[in-house]
């Protein structure tokens, strides 16, 4: 784990081995890759109320609070890490 | 007095504010032409001038009507096209609409206005709100969640104000009450429960955005407990919701001063109460605050409420072998009566399960200009529900449906009308599908499963570009994730002997694994 956890959030490539463990847990039907362009589309269960699961559980790993009047803007899982990203600093 | 309360900030609106609004966007209205018994489309997303646009229609004698807004996750074109069928049906004589989809809407036939430029035109006009008929429409409210035809539910003056007299009473309002809600006022709880009721009964009114709400679920609950007995209605998911996520109530709020939150919508399940007095306990949230409301949009709202003060009976419904515990959802509203019955149409003993029909002076007059479909459920002042439950000292207890209905976060999703959608979807052999859904014991609510059947010739290897295919239709057309999409071998699924595939075998077939299936992996 690196030192600052936030830093993981950096790279423009990786997500987290702590969003993907985030990810498997709220959306135990989907099987495939986590990345950062994945979209809801792609993954059964995505919906209004697990996104605000997933959202509230990556702000719980990494301690920030996201503007909710955002929250729902996101246009794959990559914009979000970028949003927690940004609420941190 | 109104408040919305913002994550950005809060916005009071006094009732003198919300006159003067009120008589700008009449003003306007009228200066576009609208005129009694018009109906005006309202297209408007979480704001403080809802309430104002609503009651500016009727001051002029039109009939508003509230829209799904256009989410942030929705395609706009899409979203359009999902209006476009009932726009043309019911022919408004104005639409007002945010400002991002204004111009989307506008087609040159009608006036699409901004809410910004009505309010912001003279007030002017009549003092006093024209005199209404008790018989004329009061507002249109339409179902949520098809694809197909909304059903306009037309509700006159008269009804409306006798649920409110009458809801008022089953909740033995005071005036002291204040209403705290996050509830969409397209819905039929948001609309009367959280906007129209306050508004009536000079109730003060904190109101939340639904979304802002989905990330931040226990500011309700601050909320509320700030109010003076307040009085907070949620869908069932809602107290899963906010269950799971009881350690981000602030330390120092207390419960113990809410008057109800009252579960309503969904089917009312114990454990839902269970995990929220778990949750919240040690806060102050007493059995007794837990309340049930059994409501539609055909009585205006409530049909019937439990007793506020007083835990809610449990029972278990009658029959053989052990049924789910269900809660009582309280008598019926005075001067509504309920009649279960048989698949005969003969009345059922108390006690019995049966479909519940509703009479009584809160009843809509039908859905509007669907006078064929107004027939089917509207017999000798008598409304057939759909719903399934029987009636116990006095009380109603639901325990199912007779529709093809799955209800997801609060939203009737019909079967029907999903199984139409995936009728052209590349991969899939056109008119084989199902969709129903699953009790999902975690969120409170039902997941959506679909089963379709692949065109002959291909292979397994075509599962999942097809399951994404028909995730991608559901999540821009019905805004609905599926818990599961199964791609099955052709003529898998099984038929009823009148030929039609059988939604209850497939998901019995479903849930046992005996489905011979393409199984997508996403």
């Amino acid at each position: 784990m690196a030192s600052d956890p936030l830093s993981e959030l950096n790279s423009d490539e990786q997500v987290p081995e702590r969003v993907v463990e985030v990810f498997r847990r709220l959306f135990p039907h989907y099987t495939g890759p986590v990345y950062r362009r994945l979209t809801a589309t792609q993954v059964p269960g995505w919906d209004s109320l697990t996104h605000a699961e997933l959202i509230m559980s990556v702000e719980e790993v990494y301690g920030v609070l996201i503007d909710p009047a955002s929250a729902f803007d996101y246009a794959d899982l990559g914009a979000l890490l970028d949003d927690i990203r940004r609420s941190s600093m | 007095m109104i408040t919305v309360a913002r994550a950005a900030g809060r916005e009071i609106l006094t009732a003198a504010g919300v006159r003067a609004d009120c008589r700008r966007v009449a003003g306007g209205l009228h200066r576009q032409g609208v005129r009694h018994g018009d109906v005006v489309l309202l297209f408007l997303s979480h704001q403080a001038g809802l309430i104002p646009a609503f009651l500016g229609c009727q001051w002029i004698g039109a009939i508003p009507s509230f829209m799904p807004a256009l989410s942030p996750r929705q395609d706009p074109e899409v979203w359009l096209s999902s209006h476009r069928a009932l726009i043309d049906h019911v022919s408004p004589a104005a639409i007002i609409a945010d400002p991002e989809v204004r111009d989307l809407l506008a087609d040159g036939r009608l006036p699409v206005l901004s809410l910004a430029d009505l309010e912001a035109g003279e007030v002017g006009g009549d003092d006093h709100p024209v005199a209404y008929d008790p018989d004329g429409i009061c507002v249109l409210q339409h179902s949520s969640g098809t694809t197909g035809l909304k059903k306009g539910v037309a509700l006159s003056y008269r009804a409306v104000l006798t649920q409110i007299e009458s809801y008022g009473a089953a909740l033995e309002l005071t005036g002291g009450e204040t209403v705290v809600s996050w509830l969409p006022v397209y819905h039929d709880m948001g609309l009367v429960a959280c906007t129209v009721l306050p508004t009536v009964r000079g109730l003060p009114l904190v109101s939340m955005d639904p979304f802002e709400w989905l990330v931040q679920p226990t500011r309700v609950l601050e909320e509320a407990a700030e109010a003076q007995d307040a009085l907070v209605w949620l869908p069932n998911f809602a107290f899963n919701h906010l269950a799971r996520h009881a350690r981000r109530l602030k330390p120092d709020t207390g419960l113990g001063g809410i008057r109800a939150l009252i579960n309503c919508s969904e089917p009312c399940r114990p454990e839902s109460f269970d995990l929220m007095l778990g949750a919240y306990g040690d806060r102050g949230l007493r059995p007794a605050q837990l309340q049930t409301c059994y409501a539609m949009a055909e009585t205006v709202f409530a049909v019937s409420q439990s007793r506020l003060g007083a835990p809610v009976r449990r029972r278990r419904a009658p029959g053989p072998g052990r049924s789910p515990e269900l809660l009582s959802c309280g008598r019926p509203l005075a001067g509504l009566a309920i009649s279960v019955r048989d698949e005969d149409g003969r009345e059922v003993d108390d006690g019995e399960i049966g479909q519940i029909h509703v009479r009584g002076p809160s009843l809509f007059d039908g859905y509007f200009r669907q006078a064929e479909l107004t027939k089917t459920r509207l017999s000798d002042g008598w409304y057939a529900t759909r719903d399934i439950g029987f009636v116990e000292d006095g009380e109603v207890f639901i325990s199912g449906r007779l529709d093809d209905v799955i209800i997801v976060a609060g939203r009737n999703l019909y079967a029907h009308d999903i199984e139409a959608e995936l009728a052209n979807i590349a991969g899939l052999k056109p008119g084989r599908a199902v969709a129903f859904g699953i009790r999902n014991d975690q969120t409170g609510t039902e997941d959506l499963v679909i089963l379709a059947e692949a065109e002959r010739g291909g292979d397994d290897t075509l599962a999942g570009p097809i399951a994404e295919r028909v995730r991608e239709r559901l999540a821009q057309v019905l805004l609905v994730s599926a818990r599961e999409v199964v791609v099955l071998n052709p003529d898998t699924l099984i038929k009823t002997t009148s030929g039609k595939i059988s939604r209850n075998e497939n998901r019995r077939r479903y849930q046992l694994d005996e489905l011979k299936s393409w199984r997508a992996t996403p």
